[in-house]
């Protein structure tokens, strides 16, 4: 067997990149709900800041995809991983994005408090990581099992963003001066909803990177 | 014999070729084994493979030039548009002037000129008279995308070209004698890059009209230029047999046999 080093390695440092940059993301998540448990008008304006960061790390693994498919002509398996790379971290840096919109809404809150106590919204959070985090570990290990297991489990963050949605409706209905509130809580459930979502696109790259095939798995019901 | 020389051909759709059962040996031994293929009509199919895997050895059974080698025998059957070319009373040189090859060292006559070259297979054929010769050679020069830089020398020796002109002389002298489909045995191997990609292109242009094999060891070539391929493999007992074959574009991006995936990602040897 002979092996191609330049193409493993360039292999292994794209891997490498996805899981540090599914870190930072998670991280900006995690961060993101914290700061607006606590309404911490300073840790929100550092998130919204550091996603330069997120956004210039996806740049870069692009970047080194490109070169490694200019160099060294991958072909089949490993073209597939790198097509499925290069889709992943788009999906990454965009979740990121959602984790900033959360933190901006932590900003429009100014002085006012929030609405509620968070009860749904850390769960969601928490259920979206995990997802996360578990998407990118079957990707690393092309568990295709595991990819469709994940995505099922959107249903749970769909369910949780339906409880919320409604609870936040009698709030609205009850006391229309809530509704400024209540709307930016939902913005920031609506982000969390599409972070889950975005989790399902890497599992169908799981299946694509591993299968060839290219098939929508659980189509979210938002 | 009349209907190869006319030109257009009359044969307006390019032909099909189906490979059936196909062994093919030297002396006692075997080089290929049981290679079944379907050829489609104005397509491009490439013939890949490591070295010695009976990739030439398949395209020379497909215009008979197999059993010019002394000793050489074949099994199977090859069909033109339905008809057998290994059958009973078939007349290989009728079938090698409706199925041409390209080889992989460009080969114009030396003592030729450049409209010689291209004039030779239609006056061996019978043609001799000048206007429609001419005509015949001008057709061919232009198909084989040559004209524009020879027009004004096909009086000069066609060993005076460079080697990606020469090897567009050898294809438009294929052409001239009005095949249907044309094999191409590693017909860029000689060839600078530029030279080769404008093989490429031409055999692109060529395709809508004939139908068109190239045997290539470069498989960036053989995923730029066919619509199908065949990844041909030889086994320990060193006998060649096709391992997989489908659209181009699946073999590349998701092979079904780890034989083929080992291949084309370079984890091979």
């Amino acid at each position: 067997m002979t092996t191609r080093v330049a193409l493993e390695e360039g292999l292994r440092t794209l891997e490498d990149g996805v899981v540090e940059l599914a870190s930072m993301v998670d991280k900006a998540i995690s961060r993101s709900v914290e700061a607006l448990k606590r309404l911490d008008q300073e840790e929100a304006k550092r998130i919204v800041h550091e996603d330069l960061l997120i956004n210039k790390k996806r740049f870069d693994i692009e970047e080194q995809a490109i070169e490694l498919i200019a160099t060294q002509q991958p072909m089949a398996r490993d073209l597939r991983r790198i097509i499925a790379i290069l889709n992943i971290i788009v999906d990454l840096e965009r979740m990121a994005d959602h984790a900033e919109g959360i933190a901006k809404i932590v900003l429009m809150h100014q002085d006012k408090p929030l609405l509620k106590p968070l009860i749904d919204i850390p769960r969601m959070a928490e259920k979206a990581r995990d997802m996360l985090r578990r998407s990118i570990d079957a990707f690393i290990r092309r568990d295709v099992e595991a990819a469709y297991k994940i995505a099922a489990e959107d249903d749970e963050v769909d369910a949780l963003y339906d409880q919320v949605y409604r609870e936040l409706l009698t709030y609205m209905l009850q006391d229309p001066r809530t509704i400024d509130r209540a709307t930016w809580l939902l913005w920031v459930a609506h982000n969390l909803e599409r972070i889950a979502d975005r989790v399902t696109n890497i599992c169908e790259r799981v299946i694509y990177d591993v299968t060839g095939r290219m098939e929508e798995i659980n189509v979210s019901k938002y | 014999m009349a209907e190869a020389l006319t030109f257009p051909r009359t044969t307006v759709r390019p032909a099909w070729i189906r490979v059936e059962g196909l062994s093919a040996w030297y002396g006692r031994r075997q080089a290929i084994r049981n290679v079944n293929l379907e050829i489609a009509p104005g397509k491009i199919t490439a013939v890949i493979g490591p070295s010695g895997c009976g990739k030439s050895t398949l395209v020379r059974c497909i215009n008979r030039l197999h059993e010019v080698v002394p000793g050489a025998r074949v099994e199977g059957r090859v069909l033109l548009n339905g008809e057998d070319i290994y059958g009973p009373g078939v007349d290989p040189v009728l079938v090698r002037r409706r199925i041409g090859m390209v080889f992989q060292r460009p080969n114009p006559f030396p003592t030729m000129s450049i409209f010689e070259n291209v004039a030779i297979g239609p006056r061996l054929n019978g043609l001799t008279r000048g206007a429609e010769l001419e005509e015949l050679v001008v057709r061919s020069l232009k198909l084989a995308a040559l004209w524009d830089e020879v027009k004004d020398k096909l009086h000069v020796p066609g060993t005076s070209l460079s080697g990606g002109q020469q090897q567009r002389l050898c294809i438009a002298r294929a052409l001239a004698v009005n095949p249907e489909v044309l094999l191409l045995d590693e017909p860029t191997t000689a060839l600078d890059p530029i030279s080769t990609l404008k093989i490429e292109d031409l055999l692109r242009q060529l395709k809508a009209e004939y139908t068109i094999v190239i045997v290539t060891h470069n498989m960036q070539q053989a995923a730029r230029v066919s619509d199908f391929t065949a990844f041909m493999l030889a086994g320990e007992d060193r006998v060649g047999e096709v391992v997989e074959f489908g659209p181009t574009r699946q073999l590349f991006t998701n092979p079904k046999d780890p034989r083929t995936e080992a291949y084309i990602t370079g984890r091979f040897g």
